[in-house]
């Protein structure tokens, strides 16, 4: 009989760019089960319909939400952070080899997400963050000094900022707005472009493209779940999670460029840091802030993405 | 035997007093010191808002004991107020009190299956990584202290009624 | 099905249950009803409660409560008292304006009319003001300290609805004025007509005279809060929840070195109660974000919203519908609830009717001023008669006529001319 699966997201409305991956996942897995003894229908919910991102997360990991495209957080397992871990790639192109079926990070993120009872399908990429700021920005440590940015506060988004000369200060979402607007902070850091043009455009004036981290979402699926699904079924799954991971890999780049013309046409200033500055944070930033990562995920990860990372 | 009732109450009060105190000094002295580390020290501060957040949930649900022993809920005293039989005023009573009985016998299930769930599947918070079980547990508390509570207005006949500010007969 | 959770609400809370219960009641029956999963329902509503931005309600909730021990209000009152010594309605007049200031550093109504209560209404019945009429006004005015920024029922809506309390915090100014405006004619019209006012080119009876500049001198640490608070805010040191813990810090130490009216002995009272306070609240907001949940999750609001939508297109009389809807729930409803339940359920309606979010904030503000007034559950107006140490009976009728001359047009303009509540937060460039 019929399988009925619940599929969510934490991060945008229906229509959105997520919320049409959430679309397309689960028409193809409809389409292929349809008519047939191995028939899956899902029931999709978008952005805040069962919750802010930390409890729809405690609904997956309690199995009460089945499949998620989300951005994992580091609540049950720090390990989930690794994807936070600044310059471990510094082109898409590498950043894809990494994650694709069988690519290094892909291996390890499987391991991880099955201590935590999730079967894990591949990434869901963005693109890479910047830090958007107001009336000033930086693209050396030096220069970074004494500008104030709102970070995400998981680790290490914080240390992060920190290795690359900024001030760290943590702002709820809600209030970034008005604090960039008052001056309480001057920017926001670890976005890319498209959060900071669609939320801050009118209070910002610069997008600098630090690449210090490559900002991804996660396909994934309840084990129970999962394990509950023939093998057909799971090939079919997982099949089109790969197709819709693929189609993003060559959609987002498009996506995140069309992004940066329209904040240049709308007046704010785009900087790519040239080559050796980005070496530079990059080394700043590795130094600094991978050792701490061992105490955080453990030396053995750590030590993979050091054997695997883009030699600086 | 109500002698013995009543310096158990008179500890749990000092005790609860204590930990609203505490936890109202910490919440206040740790968002003060954001200002002061973000805008005059221009330091980075990481985690200080976890450690507000976990003494905030303390003060939330101790606070909410508080009310129960005081029996000082926000309510709405219309209709008790036009009862002028005793009979029909103590008969309000403790309906009220069986509903409430009824309810924090309800919370204290839902208590149970979070505390549960936490231990299978503890969390951390993002930036210190402390664990969640403990702004968790004043929930667990707090559910327990306002049965008991409960239970002590449904034997004793004690009606709840609006917090009183200073000044008001 | 959602609709009866609403009934059941309401018929608990009139019988007299706390409201924190009724709505635990009220969540039991939900789950009932809909089958819901109880493994992380409490950690859904634990997750609601572990907002940064909450932090603000304790703190200024505390912060009103050390106005009063710190003797920071009396030195309000004198203040104000003096400015509009000898005018016709002038003793009034200050009791609005003294609550108007109040509310600059409070977060709360009830913090005003326990401590301007306390020290206003005595004097006001010597000067021949019924003790009714002067409860009615200390009820409508104290509701100025849920208008002027800081206020926590803009914390709340803007929790629940997700706005920013910055913005909300400055649209809620406008309403402000006018309310201010409305209750000092109203009083104006009043004194001398309702009522002979004795002797008003005298200071409050049994007051010694004190020097003007002796007056401002002391009042001037308590006048430095609200712009400590507010230019704290809007001049980009600090968010509104660092706000509510400088207002907090200036209290104490504007209480123990300036005015010397706060002991340990007072402090910690003031604490303990302020946290008994915030418990309350925490624990009513707790279960009716559960509530939300699990209404939310049941589609409730769009039905709702499809419901009335099918019926109703034009986007005025939406409005229309929206208030008379506010304002009847206000009236049978406590402050918190409406703001909580009843704010985010219409806020989808709303948003179709093209209004903006922190326009509606206003108009939720507005309709508890007038909810919190108005019988039969009218928790501001019982409380100031209470304070003013008067039957409830005396207080309706003023009460009334001050809603109806002053409460529902200052709703009705906030409502239908966006500008009024969205003016200052453009010209603030926060929204
Ligand atoms: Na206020
Ligand atoms: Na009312």
């Amino acid at each position: 009989d019929t399988i009925k699966l619940k599929m969510a997201t934490d991060t945008g409305s229906k229509g959105s760019p997520t919320g049409n991956a959430l679309d397309n996942w689960a028409e193809i897995i409809q389409k292929k089960t349809a008519g047939t003894p191995d028939e899956i229908k899902i029931n999709i919910f978008y952005q805040d319909e069962l919750g802010d991102q930390k409890e729809v997360f405690d609904l997956f990991m309690a199995g009460e939400v089945d499949m998620m495209l989300n951005w994992p957080l580091t609540s049950y397992d720090k390990r989930m952070g690794l994807r936070n871990m600044p310059y471990m790639f510094l082109s898409w192109d590498q950043a894809f080899d990494a994650y694709r079926p069988g690519g290094w990070l892909n291996t390890i993120y499987n391991e991880v997400h099955n201590d935590q009872g999730l079967t894990f399908f591949g990434a869901w990429p963005e693109g890479f963050g910047g830090v958007a700021t107001r009336g000033k920005y930086a693209t050396t440590v030096e220069g970074a000094k004494g500008i104030k940015v709102r970070v995400p506060s998981n680790f290490p988004n914080p240390q992060t900022m920190q290795a690359l000369g900024y001030q760290a200060t943590a702002i709820t979402w809600g209030e970034v707005y008005t604090s960039i607007q008052t001056g309480v902070v001057d920017g926001d850091a670890g976005n890319i472009i498209y959060w900071d043009y669609e939320y801050f455009r009118d209070v910002l004036t610069h997008y600098t493209r630090t690449k210090h981290v490559f900002v991804t979402g996660v396909l994934s699926m309840n084990t129970e779940t999962w394990e509950e699904l023939n093998p057909n079924q799971q090939k079919i799954v997982a099949d089109a999670a790969l197709l819709v991971m693929e189609k993003q890999f060559a959609d987002a780049k498009a996506l995140d460029q069309s992004y940066v013309d329209k904040a240049v046409a709308g007046g704010m200033e785009y900087i790519e840091p040239t080559e050796e500055e980005l070496r530079a944070l990059a080394k700043v930033a590795r130094e600094q802030v991978w050792p701490q990562m061992e105490a955080e995920v453990g030396p053995e990860l750590v030590q993979q993405v050091r054997e695997n990372a883009p030699k600086l | 035997m109500l002698s013995f009732f009543s310096s158990i109450d008179r500890v749990m009060a000092r005790l609860l007093n204590l930990i609203a105190i505490i936890a109202s000094v910490v919440v206040a002295g740790l968002v003060f010191f954001m200002v002061i580390a973000r805008y005059a020290m221009e330091w980075s501060i990481v985690g200080v808002d976890e450690l507000a957040l976990i003494s905030a949930m303390w003060l939330y649900m101790v606070g909410g004991i508080i009310a129960s022993r005081r029996a000082e809920h926000l309510v709405v005293d219309f209709l008790p107020q036009q009862l002028t039989s005793p009979f029909l005023l103590r008969l309000h009573q403790r309906v009220v009190a069986l509903i409430m009985v009824a309810t924090t016998v309800f919370f204290i299930y839902l208590a149970w299956r979070m505390m549960s769930f936490a231990i299978k599947r503890p969390q951390t918070t993002p930036g210190l990584g402390l664990p969640e079980l403990i702004p968790l547990s004043s929930l667990a508390l707090a559910s327990i202290g306002c049965f008991a509570y409960a239970m002590r207005d449904l034997i004793t006949g004690r009606a709840c009624h609006n917090p009183k500010e200073e000044g008001e007969k | 099905m959602g609709v009866l959770a609403i009934l059941l609400l309401i018929v608990l809370m009139t019988i007299g249950v706390p409201v924190a219960w009724s709505f635990a009641a009220v969540l039991a029956y939900l789950v009932f009803i809909y089958d819901v999963n109880m493994t992380t329902l409490l950690l859904q509503g634990f997750r609601s409660l572990d907002h940064i931005i909450l932090l603000a309600l304790p703190l200024f909730v505390l912060a009103g409560y050390l106005m009063k021990s710190g003797g920071i209000a009396r030195r309000l009152v004198d203040f104000i008292e003096m400015l509009v010594r000898g005018r016709r309605g002038g003793l009034g007049a200050s009791m609005v304006y003294a609550s108007g200031i109040f509310g600059a550093i409070s977060g709360t109504a009830s913090g005003a009319v326990a401590s301007i209560g306390t020290i206003m209404i005595g004097p006001l019945a010597e000067r021949g003001y019924p003790r009714g009429y002067a409860s009615a006004l200390l009820g409508i005015s104290s509701l100025l300290g849920i208008l002027i920024p800081p206020s926590v029922t803009m914390i709340l809506f803007g929790v629940v609805t997700r706005q920013s309390i910055t913005a909300l915090f400055a649209a809620t100014i406008g309403p402000a004025l006018l309310l201010m405006l409305g209750l000092t004619l109203f009083n104006r019209f009043c004194a001398g007509r309702l009522f002979t006012e004795n002797h008003p080119d005298d200071t409050m009876p049994g007051q010694k005279i004190a020097s003007r500049w002796s007056i401002t001198k002391s009042a001037l640490p308590a006048l430095s809060l609200p712009f400590l608070i507010l230019g704290g805010i809007y001049g980009g040191i600090c968010t509104p929840t660092e706000a509510a813990a400088v207002a907090v810090v200036a209290a104490i130490i504007i209480g123990f070195f300036f005015y010397r009216d706060l002991t340990l002995s007072r402090l910690r009272d003031s604490v303990v109660a302020s946290a008994e306070t915030t418990g309350t609240i925490m624990l009513i907001l707790l279960f009716s974000f559960m509530i939300g949940r699990i209404l939310t999750a049941e589609r409730v609001p769009q039905e709702l919203t499809e419901w009335i939508t099918t019926l109703v297109q034009n986007p005025l009389l939406i409005l229309l519908i929206v208030n008379a809807f506010l304002i009847i729930t206000g009236m049978i409803m406590d402050d918190l609830s409406v703001t909580v339940v009843i704010a985010p359920l219409l806020m989808p309606l709303v948003v179709s009717a093209g209004v903006d979010p922190i326009h509606y904030g206003a108009i939720v503000a507005c309709s508890v001023v007038i909810g919190a007034n108005s019988p039969p559950v009218a928790p501001i107006l019982y409380m100031a008669c209470r304070i003013g140490q008067v039957s409830i009976h005396h207080a309706i009728m003023p009460a009334i006529w001050m809603i109806l001359v002053v409460g529902l047009p200052v709703m009705m303009v906030t409502t239908f001319i966006p500008e009024v509540s969205l003016f200052i937060p453009r010209m603030l460039g926060v929204m």
